[in-house]
């Protein structure tokens, strides 16, 4: 549809609108050092708090002119930051990743719907209606537009789609300190792209060695934990995360779950933040071992991430990725078009898609002599979700385990899409 | 059915049992089983026993499930042009 919408509405096209604000979060009853540390590393003090005004509602012109405020019983501050004071507020909270501050994010722009003074009710009544006729008209316009500029994400030389998509090259966060497992086919060794990492490896297929003999390990790798290619194209995400290689498929790309496990139980045993598995079967029903293993690794603060299946025509959600403990992923496209062959929900519980990311046409790192190649399958969406973990996982210590799967899918964003197969939606990286 | 065709299995030991998962995977040997991997932080044990055994593995104090081992494949594949 080609016809134009006659006001002009935010849409995920175009760049967030922010306030050059920051909102700022702190730990639970941390407020007191939380003000300190902003104090210390930005230089802002002397805020005024909600606490100060009758009822706590604090006056916004003294918000304006102070440049921010705090609110104690909410355990927020409002900031105006500078860029230097934000990089040095920022590189506080990875240094101190149990301190006071949880969270820094921009002040996002909102509108108001309808805004009800004095006005009367018979007025509003019929506003009411009228904007409720022009939204149904407009919303079906909206829709084919937002999903029609969205669709513009693409390779090019800085970066792959789905580092933008992901909005991964716009974070800050670099997966530092962080360690993260690839359970696959092992990893190319001799990748220069690789040079100078923290890697360690391990196998779990009796006979093979973790060099990768397949491709499809080094591919996932690549896109969790890569870096950039040699033209200077980045395709990776945690790009300074330890790299954890566990071997558990063999070089010809499959392996059994006793295998499976132990790489888990390694993974686990590591430290590792996050566990990428882009692996699975065809089976609907959640195995009891799988569901008990991504349990047991939520108490150890280890997120398992798995391939929601590439089965889609012949059915849905399969094991692993179909227990309640282990984040399904599913995949779309450069146009953010569910990925044809991407697996919906199955009737279990917990047999559900809980997210999406790219899965076609993805450029990353592959086994040599080839180097470099585009895949597609949800196994290739799996570990865009396991990088952008690693990014939020650097951000605060408190984003380990159930609490990481809460940020990954609270901040996602939700598509024009059936939930069934997209669950909350596209995964997107902390920004800034 | 051919009595020495063994299955891979996977069992999972239940919550109350972690703590003692090795004497979980004593009596799985002598219930028919061989052991071939005790995995304690995660709570399983693998390994492989005869079809007609897996019943009686399942009543073993401390296991929560018996499943047969899941071959599981690499799902991504080099894009066709």
């Amino acid at each position: 549809m080609s016809q134009q919408a006659t006001f002009s509405a935010a849409s995920a096209s175009e760049p967030e609108q922010t306030t050059g604000r920051y909102l700022i979060t702190f730990r639970e009853d941390d407020v007191a050092k939380g003000l300190g540390a902003i104090e210390k590393r930005a230089a802002v003090a002397g805020l005024p708090s909600a606490a100060d005004f009758a009822d706590s509602a604090i006056d916004m012109e003294q918000v304006a002119k102070a440049g921010g405020a705090v609110f104690p019983t909410l355990g927020i501050a409002l900031v105006t930051l500078d860029p230097d004071a934000l990089n040095s507020l920022m590189a506080a909270q990875a240094e101190d990743g149990d301190g006071a501050i949880l969270d820094i994010e921009p002040e996002r722009m909102f509108y108001a719907i309808g805004e009800s003074g004095s006005l009367s009710g018979d007025y509003l009544e019929g506003y009411r209606d009228a904007v409720d006729n022009l939204y149904q008209k407009a919303m079906a316009v909206a829709a084919e537009e937002r999903l029609g500029a969205m669709a513009t994400f693409a390779d090019d030389a800085l970066s792959t789609w789905g580092l933008k998509a992901t909005r991964a090259i716009h974070s800050s966060r670099t997966g530092s300190a962080m360690k993260v497992a690839v359970l696959d086919t092992g990893m190319d060794l001799q990748h220069p792209d690789f040079r100078g990492r923290r890697i360690v490896t391990k196998s779990f297929v009796s006979g093979e060695a973790v060099q990768d003999g397949h491709g499809h390990g080094t591919h996932c790798i690549g896109t969790a934990c890569g870096y950039k290619d040699a033209g200077g194209r980045r395709y990776g995400i945690a790009w300074k995360a330890a790299i954890y290689a566990g071997k558990v498929l063999s070089n010809a790309g499959s392996g059994s779950s006793a295998g499976i496990i132990a790489g888990m139980e390694w993974a686990i045993n590591s430290g590792c933040q996050v566990i990428s598995m882009s692996l699975g079967n065809t089976t609907s029903t959640p195995s009891t071992a799988y569901e008990t293993v991504g349990r047991r690794a939520l108490q150890k603060k280890c997120l398992i991430v798995a391939a929601a299946g590439n089965h889609r025509s012949t059915g849905t959600v399969g094991q692993p990725a179909n227990s309640p403990s282990i984040m399904a992923v599913g995949a779309v496209d450069n146009g953010l078009r569910l990925a044809s062959f991407s697996c919906g929900s199955g009737p279990a519980s917990g047999a559900n898609v809980d997210l999406v990311a790219p899965g076609v046409a993805v450029y990353s790192s592959t086994k040599l002599p080839t180097r470099y190649a585009s895949w597609n399958g949800t196994s290739m969406a799996t570990p865009h979700v396991a990088g952008v973990a690693a990014l939020w996982a650097q951000m605060s210590a408190a984003n380990r385990g159930a609490a990481l799967w809460q940020v990954l899918t609270s901040r996602a964003v939700r598509l024009p899409l059936s939930t069934s197969d997209v669950g909350s939606g596209l995964v997107q990286s902390p920004v800034p | 059915m051919n009595e020495d065709l063994l299955d891979a299995v996977i069992v999972t030991i239940d919550d109350q049992h972690l703590e003692s998962i090795q004497t979980v995977a004593d009596a799985l040997t002598l219930a028919g089983m061989k052991v071939s991997g005790v995995l304690p932080t995660v709570g399983i044990i693998s390994g492989s026993v005869a079809r007609a055994a897996i019943s009686t593995l399942k009543t073993v104090r401390g296991v929560a499930a018996v499943e047969l081992d899941q071959e599981m494949r690499a799902i991504g594949s080099p894009r066709q042009q």
